[in-house]
This record gives C-alpha cells, structure tokens and sequence, in this order.
C-alpha cells in the first residue's frame, strides 16, 4: 500500500504541474487545447490523490504498521469509527486532506464550469493548480509523506491520542478543512477577474456559493473544536484563545466581512478594491492557519510539533499575498468605481461599519497570535492569552451585535428620521429595558453583560418584527396562513430571511457567552463513600467508585481507569441524575486523561472533574464548575449552522440561476 | 539601451514594483532567517516531531549511546518535555539558502519562529523547572484573588493554557504548584496585581498571560486601537468623499409606509407567485 500511495502521490504532484504549466500558458496564448489539457490535469491529479487517500484509509483498516504514519497513529484496539478519523491525526495525513480536499473541489469547478465562465477558467485552473502544486510538494519532497515506511514493523501501533477519541474531533478538523480550502475558489477567481481585467461583480457570483459554504464549514469547524474542548480537555471552558483556535477564527472573521461586503458591490457597484482584497486575505489567512497549525511555530495545547513544513508555507503565503499584491495594483485604474455614498445611515453605511469591526476583529486575533513571535525576534519571551484578547473582544462584539440590529433594517441610500424610528423605537425600549433589569439583578454589577443584553433583545426584536411584517403583509396579500406564510418567507427570499437566522443564532451565542464569561463558578469537595454536600445547591454524593481496566488484542494492559458515578440531586432531594466522571491511563500513550461529567440544563450545567479517589474508601476528591447558559450557547451555533446551510443551499436568486443556465445553454451551443 | 529607472515607469507599474521590492526584501529576510536558525542546530539532533515510533528508535539508540559513553543526559520526550534545539531539516537549508543570500545575519523573524522549541501538547517534567516550590499546607486566602492571579499567569509545563484551565485540563504537576506559589504570596501580603509582577521577576514575563504594558509590548496594546482608529479615519473619510460625490437625496421617507419595507415584501410575494 505505502508503493501505490506515494506513487500516487507523486502522479498527482506531476497532474498539479502540468494543470499549472498549461494553465497557464493557455490563459496567455488563449491557445484552447492547452486550457482544457489544464483541466484535463486537474482531473487527473484529483483521480491521483484520490487513490492516495483511499490508500491510507485502507492502510489505517487493515493495520500496515510498515507504515510509520499508520503505526504512529492507529492501533489494533481502535474501532473502525477513530481508524477512519487517524487519517488526519497526524502531520502527514492532514497535509494529504488538504491536498485531496483542494483537488476535489479544483475538479468540480472544472465540471461546474466546462460551459460558464470560460473567459476565467484558464486563470482560475491555473491558480487552483498552483496551491495544489504546493501541498503535494510538501507530501512528495518536503518529508511529509504519509506512506513513508519505518525500518521496521511494529506488531502493534501505538494508538491514537486518547484525547483526540472523541466524535468531535473526528470532524472538526475536516470541517476546519474544507472551510480553509473553500477559501482557494474565491481566490482563484478573484486572481482570474484581476488577470482578466474582467471586474465587474460576475466572479463575486460565481463565487458566493462557494464562500458560503467555507465560510460555513469553517465555522461549524470552530463550533466543534469549541464543543470538543469542553468535553473532553476538561477545563470547564469552550475557547481559551488558544493560537491554532485564532488561527481558525481569523479567515472566518474576514470571510464574514467579504460575505457582507460583495452585498454593497452587487447593488451598489462599490468596493470593489476591498472586495478583492478580502477574497484573497481571506484565503492567505486560511495559509497562515495552516501554517500555525503544520509548523510548530506556536506554542498550543493542539498544534502539531515542530515541522519542516513551515517555510515552504510561509513562501506559499509570500507568494499569494506578493503576485496578488501586484495584480490589485495593476488593476487599481479599472477597480476604481464612482462610489456614492449619501449617509452613515444607510444600508451600505452601516455595512462598512461592520466590514471596519470585522476586520479590526480579525486583525486583533492575528496580531495577538503573531505577537509572541515578532516580541522573540526582539529578544522579549511573552504570551498572549485570553486576558489580552478579551481586553478588545468584548467592547467590539458588543458593537458588532448592536450592527447586526440595524444593518438589515436601514434602506438603503439613506434611511429618513422616520424610518429610524419606527423601526428601532420598540427594539432601543426594549434593549434599555433589559439591561436596566440586568444590572438591578446582579446589584450594579457585570455592566458589561448587561449592555450586551441590551444590544441583544434590540437585535432580537428587530429580527422578530421583521418576520413579523413579512408574515402578515403575506397574509393580508396573499391569504395565507400564518405558518405557509412563514415557511415562503424562506423560499422567496431565503438570502435575507436565513440570514436573520444567522443573525438571530450569532445573538444568541454572543450572549450566552457573555453570562457564561460573569457569572461561571466553581467549586470542591471531598466526599468520603455515603456522604452529601451541597454544591452551589446541587445535592452531591459519591453512588459509587469503580476500577476498570480494559485490554489489547494480545493481552497487554491498555486502559486502566477510575470511575466516579456522583449522584446529583437538587436542594429538595429530587434526583437530577447520576454524572459518570473518570480518570484514565492509556499504556501505549504514556498519558492520563480526564473524562469530566456534564448534567446540561437549560440555565447552566454543572461540570464534574474527577481530581483524585480511592475505590477501596469509596472517597474522592471532586471539582465542580457551574457554567451558566452553555445550553444557549450550543442553541446560538445550531441556529447560526442552520442559517448558514439554508443561505448555501437557497440563497441564489432563481433569476441568477436561470441567466446562469441560459449562459451555459448557449455557450454549448457554441 | 538605456536601463529604465522606476520614475520612469508609469504609475500602477511603478507601485507594483515598490510592492514587489519590499515584498522580494521581507521574503529575503525570513529566508536569511531560516539560515540563522539551522546554525544553532547542535550535532547529532534529528527531527522526531511527535512521531512516537521514530522517538522510540531514537531514545533506545540515545540510551545505547549513554551506555557506551557513560553520558549522564538524557533525551527528551515529546509527551514529557522538549528539547531546546529545535532541528530543521535539510530541505529547510536549501530554502534559507536560496532566499537568504549574503543578507542573512543576526536574529530575525524566522529565527524566532523556527528556534523556539516545538509545541506539541506536552507536560515538561516539573524537575526541570528551577524555583518550583513543593506543595505544603495550603494556605487560607481569598479565592477571588487566588483566582486573579492563577486565571492570568501562564502554566510552565508547555501547554500554553493558563494555571486556572492546566489545572483542570492537564494531568500536571506543575499547574498546582505554581497555584500553591501564588497562594504562598498572597498569604505574605502582596495584592493579585503584585503577585502577577512577582512572578514575572521569577520567571520571565513570558509567565504572564497578556503582554505587560510597558516598552516594546505596547506595540501590541496601541496596535489594535491605531489600526482601528486608522480603519474608523477610512471609513469617515470614504463618506465625506463618496457624500461629495452624491446627488442631493431625496429621504427614504417611512411611516406606515415605509417604502424600502413594503418594496421588499412585495418583491418577495411577486416572486413567490
């Protein structure tokens, strides 16, 4: 298997080069046979680095430990579910995803696009096969070769990392993945509108699609990771602004402001040197991600060791950043439009508001990530953590929920006085209202908090209000009841009303996060068997202490682990459940973990850590930390998710698409 | 021919080439880095990552070495602590050298960024670490400061996470006692703020877990807010101009007509019929 892998991986490598070379040569010449050869390579280096991939799955199933990769990261114990999940455990294996993901969506472009776009295409299969030429060189000549074998067989591998078992994990750096090379197809069209001089907002709609759905994915990507920390790091937290989660957070942040801003591009005409520039930061960041993430540049709790992958990726950002640099110079001339702007408070107003906090946002999280580097170039050792970014993050989420309030509901132009009022009387009420009963609540106290209440019930009841208009201006025009009229809302205009979806989840988050952030506390205690404390008024007892022990294939010791079964119960003795926590030992990792236990409810869970026990005592020694609003927390990513995905899968004009299949129709026709 | 000067070239050409040499000079300058970096590199150190099966075969081949030589070093494991060269490989020679060029001396940006040790999720052994105290009876402070000063200063066991999320997160040795340390301090009188600057003295500012603010580090605290307040500049300057450039408006005028509301819905219920 570790033959045909890299031999397919060099095929793919060579598919990479030629697509570039004729590519290339074809967008310069125009010469037909030679961008359609391009093409051809794509196809073939996706065909390549598919068997590559299918190779090292099957590796991984069917236990080659003559490969290093597959000893290193998988075992004879692991079930079928964490085998398929060690292909992107390690350095090599991710390297190849990405490489497979990028060819992948490199081939259904060129598929997408056989008949539209064929003034761009030479130029997009050219940079398409440019970032793949990348990745498959750092498989094949770069020492990341997945099917590299070792000197010799192990009869066992050595397992994966007892904290990456976990479903979380296993698809959350493929959601991260596929959000980082969705990136490459507005990249690769915006360096073909650029090299074309064609730039007018026609790339930006053959590419909403594509960035909604990295954006989308990216996002879920960091959801997950955020999910998988809280269940199973066992810090009682979600996100620690930890580097490789910034480097995540970064080109979603700038992918969000690119989304808003090709908005004011299509219906105004404007922007276009900003868009341009956010569709390539966008997709360098997801580089940069990937070269915190690959080189170990970073000190993180999840990034990989150190590699010698790093300078090719950083060359790789050089390049990008350096010949998209000079297109958009060249092109300033024609990128220039007659921008008209009549007021801040406008529809387009608002929305460079919210490009301007995006980007600071964005540009906050990749400076504190980067500083630490740039401080030891200057001989200076420092960290940036979570004290840092919080300092910035909340006074400008704050800001940006009070955004999402207005954004949607100004006209666009200029909105009047009143217009202003009758749209956001009730919500500012409403907004003051609640924060006024907040700080009563926590005595003056958490002000922070309460604004962000504030800011969040005006933005909830502009969202509401909206649908509120629509559902009974519908029913008064159309005769419809309520929940049809609900339900077209969605299918007539589903870009506007998914995204108050988005909007309404983002909210819902944001605010969970913020209670989450002032009012976590936490608590120990240490019970011995038989015994009850009160808990933050939790009634806990230990129900029982237990040793486990579990085994390998041929007998060896390979988990042993101690269990607490804590019996919870609210102050008047009802039984809220019994939480499982435990300790363990993995033998072939040299490593302890924690399994903590959670009892979610709809005010806050209550988080269980096992720090130490005696099963022959039945005593242990317990930490508890109750987290307020995680419920709503995991409720605003759902609903953010579920706005996403509605946005991606209708948010086309049925206009759009029927101009788009006219272009196709007569195109073949050609 | 005469060789062409860069007033010469026409305007975007000449931007293009003003982008390109700083660009060629930034790249220049991280490659020459890279060469910095290998420098340091001691003998006979090879790059095992977190490759367990590759640090295996090497720490057995290390042990063997010991054995001969009667050395008294040990090697460092991945998952316990890392070593302080970090080895680059060859690949990474030749591109230092192909960029670096006759430009590359003295520490610069990839010399940091590749000399640092690595960054797997590792505990380092608490041994290691000079002015670890043993934990003794815990003594009684307030929480809220205890937790003050444990949320804001950074474990020394290489997880990178604070002592407050170590603690739970990891099983680390070296998280409680530097908790047990900050509560030593706080039993002796001194306020979470002087506790913080303590052990910034005894380990480094590295210790804490924001920048202090105070010389170079307030690059990182004003940053931000320039780069904000040059953004905010941008944005109000793109008004003044773009309103100049602006036909008198006549005000979207609303009410219980509100036009731009009832436009939108109208639309949206023609499409939809």
């Amino acid at each position: 298997m570790s033959g045909l892998g890299t031999i397919a991986l060099f095929i793919g490598f060579a598919a990479a080069v030629w697509a570039f070379g004729a590519g290339f040569y074809g967008a310069r010449s125009g010469n037909a046979m030679a961008i359609r050869s391009a093409e051809g390579g794509i196809l073939g280096a996706a065909l390549a680095l598919t068997v590559a991939a299918a190779a090292l799955w099957y590796a991984l199933i069917s236990h080659d430990f003559s490969i290093e990769y597959v000893a290193s990261y998988s075992s004879r114990e692991l079930s079928l579910f964490y085998l398929i999940g060690s292909f992107w455990a390690g350095q090599a294996g991710s390297i190849l995803l990405w490489a497979w993901m990028l060819s992948i969506y490199a081939a259904v472009i060129v598929k997408q696009n056989r008949f539209r776009h064929r003034d761009l295409m030479p130029y997009v299969s050219t940079t398409l096969a440019a970032v793949l030429m990348l990745f498959t060189f750092l498989m094949v000549f770069a020492g990341t070769n997945p099917f590299a074998t070792g000197e010799f067989t192990p009869p066992n591998g050595t397992g994966l990392n007892p904290l990456l078992q976990n479903y979380s994990q296993m698809f959350h750096p493929v959601t991260i993945y596929i959000g980082f090379v969705g990136f490459t197809v507005p990249f690769a069209f915006c360096i073909a509108a650029l090299a074309t001089g064609r730039l007018d907002d026609r790339w930006l709609r053959a590419v909403r699609g594509w960035t909604i759905w990295a954006w989308l994915f990216l996002g879920t990507g960091i959801v997950l990771g955020g999910r998988w920390a809280y269940v199973e790091l066992g810090w009682g937290g979600f996100w620690g602004w930890d580097p490789v989660e910034n480097a995540s957070l970064i080109p979603w942040l700038i992918g969000t402001a690119f989304l808003h801003s090709v908005m004011i591009q299509e219906k105004k005409g404007m922007l276009k040197v900003w868009n341009v520039t956010l569709a390539v930061s966008a997709f360098a960041l997801s580089l940069y991600g990937t070269f915190l993430t690959r080189s170990g540049v970073v000190q993180s709790v999840h990034a990989f060791a150190e590699s010698n992958v790093g300078p090719y990726l950083m060359l790789g950002i050089a390049l990008v950043v350096g010949v998209s640099g000079m297109l958009i110079i060249y092109r300033l001339p024609d990128l220039r439009s007659k921008a008209v702007m009549e007021s801040i408070f406008s529809r387009e107003g608002s929305f460079l508001l919210n490009n301007l906090l995006f980007v600071a946002l964005a540009f906050l999280v990749f400076w504190g990530t980067t500083y630490p580097i740039i401080a030891q170039a200057v001989s200076r050792e420092v960290s940036v953590r979570a004290p840092f970014f919080n300092f910035f993050a909340g006074p400008m989420g704050a800001a940006l929920i009070l955004l999402t309030g207005f954004c949607p509901l100004l006209a666009w132009r200029k909105a009047s006085k009143k217009n202003l009022k009758r749209n956001f009387i009730a919500p500012a009420i409403g907004g003051a209202l609640v924060t006024l009963l907040m700080l009563v609540v926590a005595g003056g106290q958490h002000w922070g908090t309460a604004l962000i209440g504030g800011f969040s019930t005006f933005v909830f009841v502009t969202i509401s209000s909206e649908f509120y208009r629509g559902i009974r201006a519908r029913r008064r025009i159309k005769h419809e009841n309520s929940i049809t009229a609900t339900g077209k809302l969605f299918t007539t205009n589903p870009r506007r009303y998914a995204g108050y979806i988005i909007h309404l989840g983002m909210i819902v988050l944001l605010f969970g996060v913020a209670i989450n952030f002032s009012y976590k506390s936490d608590a120990r205690a240490s019970l011995q068997a038989g015994e009850s404390t009160m808990v933050k008024g939790y009634q806990i007892s230990v129900a029982e202490i237990k040793e486990e022990e579990s085994v390998t294939e041929d007998g060896g010791l390979l988990k042993s682990a101690i269990i607490a079964n804590v019996k919870v119960e609210d102050a008047d003795g009802k039984q809220l459940g019994i939480v499982h926590t435990e300790k363990a030992r993995y033998q072939n990792q040299d490593q302890d973990t924690t399994e903590v236990g959670i009892l979610p409810s709809l005010n806050e869970d209550l988080y269980i850590i096992l720090e130490s026990a005696d099963p022959a005592t039945g005593s242990a020694s317990l930490r508890f930390i109750i987290n307020p609003a995680m419920f709503w927390v995991w409720i605003g990513c759902v609903l953010t998710i579920a706005g996403g995905v509605l946005t991606a899968l209708y948010g086309r004009n049925k206009e759009e698409v029927t101009r788009e299949t006219a272009h196709a129709f007569a195109a073949s026709e050609l | 021919m005469r060789p062409l000067t860069l007033s010469q070239l026409p305007n975007s050409r000449k931007h293009i080439a003003q982008f390109a040499f700083a660009l060629m000079a930034l790249v220049w300058s991280i490659g020459g880095s890279f060469q910095v970096a290998h420098a340091h590199v001691g003998e006979g150190h090879e790059n095992h990552g977190n490759d367990p099966v590759s640090w295996m075969r090497f720490a057995d081949e290390h042990a063997a070495a010991q054995a001969s030589t009667g050395s008294a070093s040990s090697p460092s494991m991945p998952f316990l602590c890392h070593d302080g060269d970090l080895a680059l490989e060859t690949q990474d020679v030749a591109v230092g050298a192909a960029l670096g060029g006759p430009l590359a001396a003295g520490p610069g940006l990839a010399a940091a960024l590749f000399q640092q040790p690595g960054a797997s999720p590792s505990v380092v052994m608490d041994e290691d670490i000079p002015g670890l105290v043993e934990i003794g009876e815990f003594p009684d402070v307030p929480q809220k400061d205890l937790r003050e000063v444990t949320d804001n200063i950074i474990c020394q066991c290489g997880c990178g996470l604070t002592v407050s999320a170590c603690e739970l997160a990891m099983p680390c040795s070296v998280s409680p006692r530097m908790k047990y340390q900050a509560a030593l301090y706080l039993e002796e009188g001194l306020s979470p703020q002087e506790t913080l600057t303590k052990f910034a003295e005894d380990w480094g500012e590295k210790v804490l877990a924001a920048p202090t603010k105070e010389g170079f580090n307030l690059t990182a605290w004003w940053l931000p807010i320039i780069g904000l307040g040059l953004g905010a500049g941008a944005v109000a300057w793109a008004l003044v101009t773009w309103k100049g450039q602006a036909a008198p408006a006549e005000e979207v005028t609303a009410g219980e007509t509100d036009p731009d509301m009832l436009s939108r819905i109208e639309d949206d219920v023609q499409e939809g019929m």
